[in-house]
């Protein structure tokens, strides 16, 4: 762990933290929980027939599509009381607002300032990606959104017991929960931390044997297959190449565009003020964030890693006092047309079209006031 | 890195070599169970789905001939049987029937086990059970020896998760000429069946063969709801077959098909090693067992009401 960042946490009360990022944590929900309250429901086919399947029945014998793997989220979600689609948009709100939290607890872990740490934690909770799980709510992913920050943090604080435990169950409810071990194994390996990069390491493995042996199980004692999954056929193109072929080039465009948006011209220069350790994790997720990519639509599955997207763009945002705040309003807006579908179509447009022109703005400033 | 870690490090490296192997077995399973091979449960074709309530499911077991060996999964006796079945049964303008087979047969299987072997798949919940005894003085498993799924397996002895994948290896590693295939599939074969013994016999023999088919008609009644078609093969005159026979069959839910009274079935064009039947062999050889199970299957009330 480093020194610094023990000495940092250890001049502020724990009770006092606790407090700030419960604050923090019922600030986020009370506004995603209002933008989940007015999201229209999908007028497309989702995953929800699955998950409420696998919540009513705890599993779905013979099922043959990826989401009955991923059994955590309907079973917690299942005993709670009300209705199914209450519950479901609850579980998204809370697990984003947490995503937020985290994001705020990395970035500050990672050296960010506070300022910087806001940004970040606001553009996770703003995001396209988890707008859009508050639009469709029945899937795994905002609560990997949480535990992609928390368990990184985590693991680099030194709490690998804790992060296994957390992982171990999180694997239940979607592969990537193992993907912060290696990511922060490769980062302690490129810093020669070795003993701390084995540690994670072994507790990375002990979450991947986890889900195999429940993957395992499930397919042996209850005939679950990969057989209706696009994800499984790796040697085939994945969910990747099917997901190319049923786009147009314009739609793949809009798709990618519209998951990062100005964070693509935010996050690369935040890369080169980012502080050493979070360089490394950038670069050290590049082959996570292509796997991924590429078992899953890529549209979607690189947003699990924007707990390292984020700090680096704020970065950049933090530099520029008054261009900084509006980009990421603007940023936050026009996810609330493409990520959470909100009917404010010409507004949204504006916002996005916005909020590139603002971010390409804060990048100058920003470039001006590093250099000066 | 402590001494704990490096216990830990090494455990896990077993752990994950067991899964991958289980993992690689399984998609190996994938490639071989519609062709010649078996599933993880040992029996011929995909895993079956969970029985549906208007579901009529036939199974097929046996040994060597029941088995299908040189054909596709869905080429053998049961598929066939279930086509002519559920033309039948399915009738438009009724309540939908779903007709289902399953080849629960094994290679190398002797009599004296039809009726443990039984026992050990009526999980799959058949209506009806069609036993397609071998011959009298037949070769078990030919002679290439080949015995699936492999029951000297421990792991299917004790799980009964039947590997594919040493068999996979050594057949890939002698058509590819690869030694380290072939090395691998024999080194796993060795760790698998090292525990193992071969119980079963190498010829039918006469002793004892009606007193195993009786065994096995009566471990079929007990497994199925429809009943049992006895199949005796063509190659013998089964004249004192069934007379050692007649009182194992001599009941309601139990029908007798002498494939020889099929004059079809003496063509050696049918076959295709002299002994196991060519596609057009199993469709022949359909025809008459499909008759005696659904003869049982209305007997019973399963057919379209």
């Amino acid at each position: 762990m480093d020194t610094d960042v023990l000495v940092a946490r250890s001049n502020r009360p724990l009770s006092g933290r606790v407090g700030h990022l419960l604050i923090h944590f019922t600030a986020l929900v009370l506004c995603l929980g209002a933008i989940a309250w007015a999201s229209p429901l999908p007028q497309r086919v989702t995953d929800r027939d699955i998950y409420e399947a696998t919540a009513a029945h705890g599993v779905v014998i013979d099922c043959s599509d990826i989401h009955c793997f991923r059994v955590l989220v309907p079973w917690l979600v299942a005993p709670l009381p009300g209705d199914s689609l209450l519950k479901w948009k609850g579980y998204a709100v809370a697990s984003n607002a947490a995503a937020g939290v985290a994001v705020f607890a990395l970035a500050l872990t990672l050296g960010l300032s506070r300022r910087a740490a806001w940004f970040a934690s606001t553009g996770s909770a703003f995001g396209f990606g988890s707008l859009y799980t508050l639009h469709d709510v029945y899937t795994s992913d905002p609560l990997m959104y949480f535990l992609g920050p928390f368990l990184t943090n985590e693991l680099i604080l030194g709490r690998v017991a804790l992060a296994c435990a957390v992982g171990a169950a999180g694997v239940l409810a979607k592969e990537f929960a193992a993907a912060p071990f290696y990511l922060v194994t490769s980062c302690f390996a490129v810093e020669r931390r070795w003993s701390e990069a084995v540690r994670t390491f072994v507790a990375g493995n002990a979450v991947f044997i986890v889900w195999f042996v429940v993957t395992l199980t499930l397919m042996l004692r209850f005939n679950y297959t990969y057989a209706g999954s696009a994800s499984a056929d790796l040697g085939g193109g994945a969910n990747l190449v099917g997901w190319l072929h049923r786009q147009s080039a314009r739609g793949v465009a809009a798709a990618m565009y519209n998951e990062f948006g100005v964070l693509y011209v935010l996050a690369p220069l935040g890369f080169l003020l980012a502080p050493p350790r979070l360089r490394r994790l950038a670069l050290a997720s590049l082959p996570i964030a292509a796997f991924f990519g590429y078992v899953q639509q890529p549209d979607r599955a690189l947003w699990n890693l924007h707990f390292l997207v984020l700090p680096m763009a704020a970065l950049v945002l933090e530099r520029a006092p008054v261009l900084g705040p509006l980009t990421l309003a603007t940023f936050a807006v026009g996810n609330l047309r493409v990520g959470a579908q909100l009917p404010i179509g010409p507004v949204g447009k504006l916002a996005l079209g916005a909020s590139m022109v603002l971010g390409i703005a804060t990048v100058v400033t920003a470039l001006r006031s590093s250099t000066s | 890195m402590s001494r704990g870690l490096i216990v830990a490090l090494g455990l896990e490296i077993v752990i994950l070599t067991a899964l991958l192997t289980i993992a690689a077995d399984q998609i190996a399973h994938t490639h071989v169970e519609k062709l010649g091979g078996v599933n993880v449960w040992g029996y011929r074709g995909p895993v079956l789905h969970q029985k549906k309530e208007n579901e009529v499911r036939i199974a097929v077991t046996g040994g060597d001939l029941a088995f299908g060996w040189g054909v596709a999964a869905s080429e053998a006796l049961a598929p066939s049987v279930r086509q002519r079945v559920s033309l039948r049964v399915d009738v438009s303008g009724r309540p939908n029937r779903i007709v289902s087979s399953v080849t629960t047969a094994a290679r190398g299987l002797s009599p004296s086990l039809y009726a443990t072997w039984i026992d050990r798949y009526a999980y799959l919940r058949p209506d009806v059970i069609c036993l397609v005894a071998d011959p009298i003085g037949h070769a078990l498993a030919g002679p290439v020896g080949t015995f699936l799924p492999d029951r000297r397996s421990i792991v299917f002895k004790t799980f009964g998760y039947s590997p594919i994948l040493p068999l996979v290896l050594q057949e890939k590693g002698a058509i590819a000429r690869s030694a380290l295939r072939r090395l691998a599939g024999d080194a796993l074969d060795a760790v698998d069946g090292a525990l193992g013994d071969r119980a079963d016999g190498d010829v039918v023999a006469d002793a004892d063969y009606s007193a195993s088919i009786a065994a096995a008609v009566s471990a079929a009644l007990r497994s199925s709801t429809g009943g049992v078609v006895v199949v005796l093969a063509p190659f013998n005159d089964n004249r004192s077959v069934k007379a050692r026979l007649a009182s194992a069959v001599a009941r309601e839910r139990v029908r007798l098909v002498d494939l020889r009274d099929d004059p079809r079935m003496l063509d050696p064009g049918l076959r295709l090693d002299g002994f196991s039947f060519s596609v057009a062999g199993h469709a022949v050889a359909a025809e008459s067992v499909a008759a005696a199970a659904i003869e049982l299957i209305e007997r019973a009330g399963l057919g379209a009401p």
